[in-house]
């Protein structure tokens, strides 16, 4: 380039080979990015599973359930059944209950959240998800969203 | 004429051999600083352990298979059932922890001793990412054996990166191979650990150690100031060095075996993706950060987290005085001891939150946040 003003010859072929080996080493790179970017397969988005008999559940007792894989509190209140993610917004571990403060507790940061899912103690930033609950045939049915 | 003297001739025959034996004697008989003592062992003390997980991490992989439904059995296999199974694990368990502590005393050692700067501050950043290398090291091969106490540490260990602002969600379904640790998580923390970081952290470990050949040992002379060291004053590399690197090496092995023996690794319960065990605590060099991501929200705990290790890399950058003694430098030396009493506070922090302790005959809880509450005291019946 002379002055600013003009390209010449040379430096523009300069700049076309260094843009055509960037663009084939992007070429070999794209494969193997989105190959290793991981293959995820989405099922059906409503799913109902059974949590058991109604009966088998005393007043404040809770279990986990798995629904598509996801961990699911179901906990019986004395208004009827409630059932939440059980995977603690903090930083994903799984949460149980505190029969003692009558909350839903996570083991790993001392993260506490009331019987509506919402975070009350601890550094949980966000309520846990609830999952729609239905008592058919005396049979609890707990959907995935 | 004797074998190793005809193997020579034919070799000379065909190489500049003299060129090659040239640079072996050079290289040998290479002149050390004379402050060079036992603090410039853990250098060399880092490698041989690093050596040792190339060594034990090849034979644990003949008997190891990442997937979730064997990886837990095949190393109960080998701790009860392969012959010195349970050595071979342990040298490898227990080298890791060793490994992180010798490159840490040896990160402190050129700290203290300002032998990070001009010309030298490519070789403290290589050393900085040779730390970061060992760590991910720890982390990835922490998962493998799938147990339970691993399992978790992964799922809130990987569930932070998410908190980083845009890319954060991106990164964690990358690393973890989906939204949760699952199998995918196993394999990718495997390649990980076997393949990817063994040859990072060799080319990263042989050009830290051209540069330190090529530039020499730092003295305490000022910066532009050092004078080249001749044979006359300075410490030969061979033997004298070598000999003071065998003792710590025999003591190092000494002191891998006695903790393998009287400080079994353990293996847990096969990791449980439905079931969080109480307390749940990471390895004993992730526990200041442990503790400290406690103290802030999410997202502000991982930044502040990264500024000791932005610190850290971009020092040698920082600290412009030329002096190297660490007399002369109060400023740097109080940052450091701070920064380093911090680190065993936060640590200690992290060791007793969540635990209940009995100090002076008193019981007490120690909360999330390390402030202990004093127990009733149960009255014998």
């Amino acid at each position: 380039m002379k002055d600013g003003q003009k390209i010449s010859r040379r430096s523009f072929l300069d700049w076309l080979l260094g843009g055509g080996l960037i663009l084939w080493g992007a070429g070999f790179l794209a494969p193997v990015l989105s190959y290793v970017w991981p293959a995820q397969s989405r099922g059906p988005s409503v799913q109902t599973v059974s949590a058991g008999k109604a009966d088998e559940f005393a007043e404040w007792q809770t279990k986990i359930v798995a629904i598509g894989g996801h961990p699911v509190i179901v906990v019986r209140t004395p208004q009827g059944f409630r059932a939440f993610s059980a995977i603690c917004t903090h930083l994903g571990c799984i949460v149980g209950w505190d029969a003692s403060r009558h909350q839903i507790a996570c083991p790993c940061h001392a993260g506490f959240f009331d019987i509506n899912g919402r975070p009350v103690a601890g550094p949980p930033p966000q309520p846990l998800a609830e999952h729609g609950v239905a008592v058919v045939n005396g049979e609890v049915l707990v959907k995935s969203a | 004429m004797k074998v190793p003297t005809k193997i020579r001739a034919w070799l000379a025959e065909r190489y500049d051999v003299g060129c090659v034996e040239q640079f072996a004697d050079d290289q040998a008989h290479k002149p050390l600083p004379p402050t060079v003592g036992f603090w410039h062992t853990f250098g060399s003390l880092s490698l041989y352990l690093f050596l040792n997980q190339v060594v034990t991490g090849i034979l644990l992989m003949v008997y190891y298979r990442p997937t979730t439904n064997t990886a837990f059995e095949s190393v109960r296999f080998i701790m009860t059932k392969a012959h010195f199974g349970w050595l071979i694990r342990g040298l490898h368990a227990w080298g890791a922890t060793l490994m992180i502590l010798c490159v840490l005393i040896h990160m402190i050692r050129t700290f203290f001793m300002g032998a990070y700067k001009k010309p030298r501050e490519l070789t403290w950043v290589l050393g900085v990412f040779i730390f970061g290398c060992t760590v991910t090291f720890g982390f990835t091969g922490y998962l493998l054996p799938w147990n339970q106490l691993s399992y978790w540490a992964t799922t809130v260990g990987t569930e932070i990166t998410g908190a980083i602002p845009v890319a954060g969600q991106y990164l964690k379904v990358l690393l973890r191979g989906g939204e949760g640790v699952t199998g995918e998580t196993l394999a990718r923390f495997y390649v990980l650990h076997v393949v990817v970081l063994p040859w990072v952290l060799t080319m990263l470990i042989a050009t830290h150690l051209f540069l330190m050949r090529v530039q020499g040992l730092a003295t305490f002379e000022r910066v532009g100031e050092e004078k080249p060291i001749d044979k006359s004053r300075g410490i030969p590399f061979f033997p004298h060095h070598v000999l003071k690197e065998g003792v710590v090496f025999c003591a190092l092995i000494g002191i891998l075996v006695t903790l393998i023996v009287l400080f079994p690794v353990e293996l847990g319960e096969k990791a449980d993706p439905f079931v969080t065990p109480e307390g749940i605590k990471p390895e004993w060099y992730f526990l200041p950060t442990y503790q400290l991501l406690k103290y802030f929200p999410k997202t502000l705990g991982l930044f502040v987290s990264l500024i000791p290790q932005l610190l850290l890399l971009l020092w040698a950058f920082l600290d412009r005085s030329p002096e190297r003694h660490p007399r002369k430098r109060p400023i740097a030396v109080s940052i450091g001891i701070a920064a380093l009493l911090l680190a065993i506070a936060f640590g200690l922090l992290g060791h007793f939150s969540e635990r209940d302790v009995t100090f002076r005959g008193r019981p007490y809880h120690v909360d999330i946040y390390g402030v202990p509450h004093a127990l009733p005291v149960k009255s014998p019946p």
